[in-house]
């Protein structure tokens, strides 16, 4: 990957930061010239987040009000540009919290010591955080005579640091899945998967030895228990840099070094087909040109000891609907002009229930032509279900050894949540 | 757009520095002052202000706070701009950094190397390469680290400098050697940009940096990936184990790993088709698990690459279709590229449901996708043989009533009619049943006028369709007005009596028209008609066959080339790199920001195309009547010929380009009208220059002043033109003047590409060079059939050739001839530079001896000139 410059640009494309690693590209001009490209293409239709200009490419991410923007004259490796663009917006906001112009431009000199870090004539150096913690000392009354040579150099580790001490040992391991649903209109189910991640959190003294145990069905049927414990069949598991995969391989255990603080442990899918958790139909009644009204049934389909919270259906209105009122059994729905949809809150929607929303509304009679306002979004649904797993995945035990023989305290928790949930209007 | 700032910024800032370095640099308050001071100074850099004069007191200032770390960055990065703008003040500071390059910190003195590498400033070489060779001995590998791609900043700037102190040596020395694995990166990045590891990647070299992959960086882990893709195992067993190792980058966290690994696994497998089934099997999972990322750009790049292989094995992966679903969220360039996968794996077992999804976006307020989906369902119709379920599809489209959906659908189904002529019955009276004036973009009217023209029979009231276009007749495009003449002559052949009257408007009307296509194509068939309506019927309105398979847009080698070159920008822009990057890339030299980055790649790539086209025409005689498959090579199909003679006896299985596949089916239509006018098929210059109306932009490439000269004289002219071109087309490959007396070449001349690299070395000074100017044609001449009619020229006089440009490269382009004298070892070596602007080729001669160098040329000089 030789990338030639790195710039920054607000969204009127004029430069906030740039950074011109191998001064092969006319700077001066790069910005103009792919702002220019870009409302040419986008005109278009034809913007894509890799643009070619004369003999120059762009590669570009667009992040809050900002365009990260990879200027490169070789045929570079794409995806790996991306990758660390999204990597470098990582790390800034790993530094300035949120990564903005205002931020940006207030946090000017680190943004300039990270880019001088992160990358040596075109060619990416070290992208983690931590590691470039070691390089760059924003605090300046350390007057560090004491030369500390940084830590990736030494440490056999390298992800970690030595010495770490916390009174109480703790580590806190979040299973958390998303699922993923698209509905047709017809009510078929055409896509669900389920996208999970163990997501640790460990403040521990030392080096500690790490092992983590699921209900892995490989496992399961290499062991010969299948059949005796629920097991589940994931695909594509993908471990943090930490986990010896020599290990997972013979024997599937999970055994690693944490770094320090938060991190994913792992994380794998399914795509098995689940039942919805939670089912929306929406029929539309037109009683006449001018007058809608929409009925919305919301059923929960898992079991009734959990319950789903901070429920929120988005159902989507023509643009030109006229004061919809609403009347529902559960949670309230307010109407949100800006979105063109009702938004309808449920706190909690224990398992087993289900829910109705009446709406009404109008429309001008003098209708623009139905044709004009094309297919209406689809319905999205936001949920959250504590203390659960749509997979079946669990956490057989999670144990962690010290040298110093310390006891530590694992806290394991459950959640499934809503991905990309949507469900086509008719 | 150098900023204006009043003068007093520069002066207020220069008046706090020095204020500040009066200061004792130790007080917290003096320390935050100065560093605020700095981000002043390096805003205003920024912004492109001169800060130049900033410059004494700003080191002044640093170098009474020397533990202060940051502000030590700041004066570095300041003085990387300022040394470029007025270099004479580097040299002031260069024991400051010196010194710092010797500094107790390891972080400072690697930013010390790292910041002289980038000052380039040609004065302090000497001092850069001290700091360098230091840095390459340090004991932390941070340093080691600067220094060794500070060996790749110097060679940039001095390449003399950085061999005569066998700094690559060292780093190569450093890659066997170091134990850090930044540094190792390092070194084999700095060794892959010098053009050290070309046929260095020995298996020692592969298994060590195998052996220590998991413990490089994420990049350096691509890098390495990258490198070992292109090593050629030595026994299937180290292909395997090497597979083996690289196992765990598939279930990479990222996703760059993934994708670097799965591009090893591909190339590694490729003559393994056994494995490559089974690698291709793996790569679904994590695959799958990519498209469903969070970070659209990197979804797709993947998809970009994902392409690439769904194109190559659509049915490995045809049941993962719904997997490219568009979400509602998707920006729309992920949208398009999802569709182009949906079509790419389409087949009989998936086409419904992905129609059906297709349906679903045709609704959808986002005009661009919607007429994507159009479009793909007329692909998928195209390319899936059993129809029926996808026709209704475009015909449930037409019933939409949206003017767009109208138009896009009646341009696919054209295209579908043309493929499936049975599917007419089902359609022809859907097509009818739109009002003309709801059709208004250019290409939709002419295929609403192609399928008028082809089905009018069964059209009740085609004629008055017809009649009351041709009334409006000269407010119509080009295009359309060249769709309605065949229309209203292929109707009258059909309904003589009801179009009579609309055919004379059209022809009238055609005639004047100023277009030179349209004046040329009416005149054409009035001619035909005056000389016999049956001759006309014969060439014009005759039983066509259908289209069996429209070319892909790409030929299969270029898609061989961009898989070749998968995961990088090629799979992009769905273009192999050499249409792209700069060829001269490697030796180009800094401070470019003069240069014009100007030539749009797209110009070039008509041109070239043209050319191409241009060339082919010109070979009228080696192409037989009939019509042959488009080659597209150089993603740019060339025309093919059919000789011109046989225009008028054509029989009718030529006429309208009925077995030809057209290039992409959006040009098809114009190719269609060319070929009605001539018989060959335009459909690679219409696809190269749809601005220009193909017809004109063809005979213009063919025979300029013909066309010219004969301007409006007819049909018989214009053939005499494109008789002219062909004749001097063919005169192009006379042969050259015979081998003068003295020196005498043998026919065969052998020589190995060692020796040849050998003697191109040691006979540089007294090479012999001479540059002559090239004609378009001849320019076109060399670019044809892959350079082989060229190198055959050059060939007749015993100058053999020895090495080509890739094909399709983009001008310059270099060849490499060879040549030896009979009866001695005396060798003749020649490199031919041809550029396209100015058109000219350039030749350097070397011998070691002088008498055969000076006969080469001169048979070169006359080789060019009969080019």
């Amino acid at each position: 990957m030789s990338v030639s410059a790195i710039l920054f640009l607000d969204q009127r494309g004029k430069p906030v930061l740039q950074r011109d690693y191998r001064g092969d590209v006319p700077l001066a001009k790069v910005a103009e010239r792919f702002i220019a490209k870009l409302n040419e293409l986008e005109e278009t239709g034809g913007a894509a987040p890799i643009l070619l200009d004369g003999s120059l490419s762009y590669l570009y991410v667009q992040y809050s009000n900002l365009y990260v923007l990879a200027v490169t004259k070789t045929n570079v490796n794409a995806a790996a540009t991306l990758v660390f663009l999204h990597k470098l917006i990582e790390i800034f906001k790993h530094y300035f919290h949120e990564l903005e112009e205002e931020s940006l431009r207030d946090n000017f000199v680190i943004a300039f010591e990270l880019l001088d870090e992160v990358m040596d004539f075109g060619c990416p150096q070290f992208t983690e955080a931590k590691i470039l913690s070691e390089f760059i000392k924003t605090d300046a009354h350390r007057m560090a005579v004491q030369a500390r040579p940084p830590m990736a150099v030494t440490n056999a580790v390298s992800w970690r640091q030595e010495g770490l001490h916390y009174k109480k040992n703790e580590v806190f391991l979040d299973v958390v899945e998303s699922v993923n649903l698209l509905v047709n209109s017809n009510g078929t189910v055409v896509r669900s998967e389920v996208v999970g991640a163990l997501k640790m959190r460990a403040y521990l003294s030392g080096m500690p030895e790490c092992k983590c145990g699921v209900n892995d069905k490989v496992l399961f049927e290499a062991q010969g228990r299948s059949g005796r414990q629920k097991a589940v069949d994931l695909e594509d598991m993908k471990f943090h840099q930490c986990v010896r995969l020599a290990s997972f391989e013979r024997d599937r255990t999970i055994s690693f070094i944490p770094p320090d603080g938060a991190f994913d442990l792992m994380t794998y899918r399914l795509s098995q087909n689940i039942k919805p958790l939670i089912w929306v139909e929406c029929q539309v009644d037109k009683h006449s040109r001018s007058r809608t009204e929409y009925v919305v049934k919301a059923r929960s389909q898992f079991k009734e000891r959990s319950t789903a919270t901070s429920v929120e259906i988005l159902l989507p209105l023509p643009p030109d609907a006229i004061s919809p009122t609403v009347r529902t059994s559960q949670g309230s729905a307010t109407y949100a002009p800006e979105k063109d949809a009702l938004v309808w809150k449920i706190k909690n929607f224990p398992g087993g229930r289900e829910f109705l929303l009446r709406c009404k509304f109008g429309l001008p009679s003098v209708a623009a032509e139905e044709e004009a306002q094309g297919r209406l979004p689809p319905i999205k649904v936001k949920f959250e279900i504590p203390y659960y797993s749509v997979s079946g995945i669990q956490i057989r035990y999670l144990k962690v050894i010290e040298r110093s023989g310390y006891q530590a305290l694992p806290w394991v928790r459950y959640l499934t949540q809503a991905g990309s949930y949507e469900i086509r209007m008719s | 757009m150098t900023a204006k700032k009043p003068k007093g910024e520069v002066h207020e800032i220069i008046n706090a520095l020095e204020h500040l370095s009066a200061q004792s640099g130790s007080r917290a308050d003096v320390v935050q002052n100065k560093r605020e001071c700095f981000q002043k100074l390096i805003r205003y850099m920024t912004q492109g202000i001169d800060m130049s004069a900033a410059f004494v007191p700003a080191t002044k200032c640093v170098a009474l706070s020397k533990q202060d770390l940051p502000l030590k960055k700041m004066l570095y990065l300041y003085l990387r701009t300022a040394a470029k703008q007025n270099p004479a003040v580097a040299l002031l500071v260069v024991q400051t950094l010196l010194n710092d390059c010797k500094d107790l910190d390891p972080t400072i003195r690697g930013l010390a190397v790292r910041s002289m590498c980038s000052l380039r400033v040609p004065e302090l070489m000497e001092n850069v390469f001290q700091a360098v060779d230091g840095g390459l001995h340090d004991a932390q590998g941070y340093v080691r680290e600067a220094a060794v791609m500070g060996v790749l900043k110097c060679h940039h700037q001095d390449p003399a400098g950085v061999r005569m102190r066998g700094l690559l040596e060292r780093v190569e020395a450093l890659l066997a050697s170091d134990t850090d694995p930044q540094v190792v990166a390092n070194c084999l990045y700095v060794m892959q940009q010098v053009g050290m590891l070309e046929g260095r990647m020995t298996r020692q070299l592969v298994v060590s940096l195998l052996n220590h992959i998991r413990a490089f960086s994420d990049w350096a882990q691509c890098f390495v990936l990258d490198l070992v893709a292109q090593y050629q195992p030595a026994s299937e067993e180290e292909r395997f184990d090497i597979l083996e190792v690289l196992d765990f980058g598939l279930n990479h966290a990222n996703s760059a790993v993934v994708m670097a690994t799965a591009k090893l696994f591909l190339h590694f497998t490729l003559s393994f088709s056994h494995q490559h089934q089974q690698v291709l099997e793996t790569l679904k999972d994590p695959l799958q698990t990519l498209i469903q990322g969070r970070e659209p750009e990197v979804v797709w790049a993947v998809l970009s690459n994902f392409l690439v292989l769904a194109q190559r094995y659509p049915l490995i992966f045809s049941q993962l279709y719904p997997e490219f679903y568009c979400r509602y969220e998707d920006p729309s360039y992920l949208k398009r590229l999802k569709i182009d996968v949906l079509i790419a794996i389409a087949d009989q077992t998936n086409a419904y449901e992905i129609a059906e999804e297709m349906t679903q976006y045709v609704k959808d307020s986002d005009e661009d996708l919607a007429r994507a989906a159009i479009r793909a369902v007329g692909q998928i119709a195209l390319k899936v043989p059993d129809v029926n379920g996808i026709i209704d599809r475009l015909l449930l489209f037409l019933g939409y009533e949206k003017d767009f959906v109208t138009a896009e659908t009646l341009v696919q189904m054209t295209d579908v009619l043309r493929r499936y002529p049975d599917a007419a019955a089902a359609c022809v009276d859907s097509v009818a049943a739109i009002p003309e004036e709801t059709v208004v973009e250019p290409g939709a009217r002419a295929a609403y006028l192609w399928v008028v023209g082809e089905y009018g029979a069964q059209i009740q009231d085609a004629p008055y369709v017809l009649e009351s276009l041709s009334e409006g007749f000269s407010d119509e495009a080009t295009e359309v007005k060249l769709a309605l003449l065949t229309a209203c002559l292929k109707l009258f052949f059909k309904r003589p009596p009801e179009c009579r009257k609309a055919l004379g408007a059209v022809l009238a009307a055609g005639v004047a028209d100023p277009a030179q296509e349209v004046h040329d194509k009416a005149l054409l068939y009035y001619r035909l008609l005056q000389h016999s309506v049956g001759a006309a019927q014969s060439v014009v309105d005759v039983q066509r066959p259908a289209v069996t398979s429209f070319a892909d847009a790409q030929s299969a080698e270029i898609q061989d080339r961009i898989f070749d070159e998968l995961n990088t920008l090629s799979v992009a822009y769905r273009a192999p790199a050499s249409t792209f990057i700069d060829n001269d890339q490697e030796t180009e030299r800094f401070e470019h920001d003069s240069v014009d980055m100007g030539a749009s790649l797209d110009k070039n790539e008509t041109e070239s195309a043209l050319h191409q086209a241009q060339a082919s025409l010109l070979d009228v005689g080696n192409t037989d009547g009939t019509a042959t498959p488009l080659s597209a090579r150089g993603g740019t199909p060339v025309a093919s010929s059919s000789g011109l003679a046989d225009l008028m006896s054509m029989g009718g299985g030529v006429a309208d380009m009925p077995s030809q596949p057209a290039a992409p089916p959006s040009a098809a239509a114009p190719a269609d009208l060319l070929a009605d006018v001539f018989g060959f098929g335009g459909g690679g210059a219409a696809a190269a220059a749809p601005a220009a109306p193909a017809p004109a932009a063809a005979t213009a490439a063919v025979a300029p002043q013909a066309v010219q000269s004969s301007g409006f004289s007819g049909l018989d002219d214009l053939l005499g033109g494109l008789g002219g071109g062909g004749g001097s087309g063919a005169s192009a490959a006379a042969a050259p003047a015979p081998a003068a007396a003295s020196v005498s070449l043998v026919p065969q001349p052998q020589i190995t590409p060692h020796e040849f690299q050998q003697k191109w070395a040691a006979w540089t000074p007294s090479a012999r060079t001479f540059q002559q100017q090239l004609s378009s044609s001849a320019l076109a001449s060399v670019q044809a059939n892959g350079y082989r009619d060229f190198t055959a020229h050059i060939g007749q006089a015993h100058i053999a050739n020895f090495a080509t440009p890739r094909e399709g490269s983009a001008p310059p382009l270099r060849f490499l001839f060879h040549a030896q004298a009979a009866g001695s070892s005396v060798h003749v070596l020649v490199q031919v530079t041809v550029t396209k602007a100015p058109a000219a080729a350039s030749a350097v001669v070397k011998s070691d001896d002088p008498a055969a160098a000076q006969h080469v040329e001169e048979l070169l000089q006359n080789l060019l000139l009969t080019l």
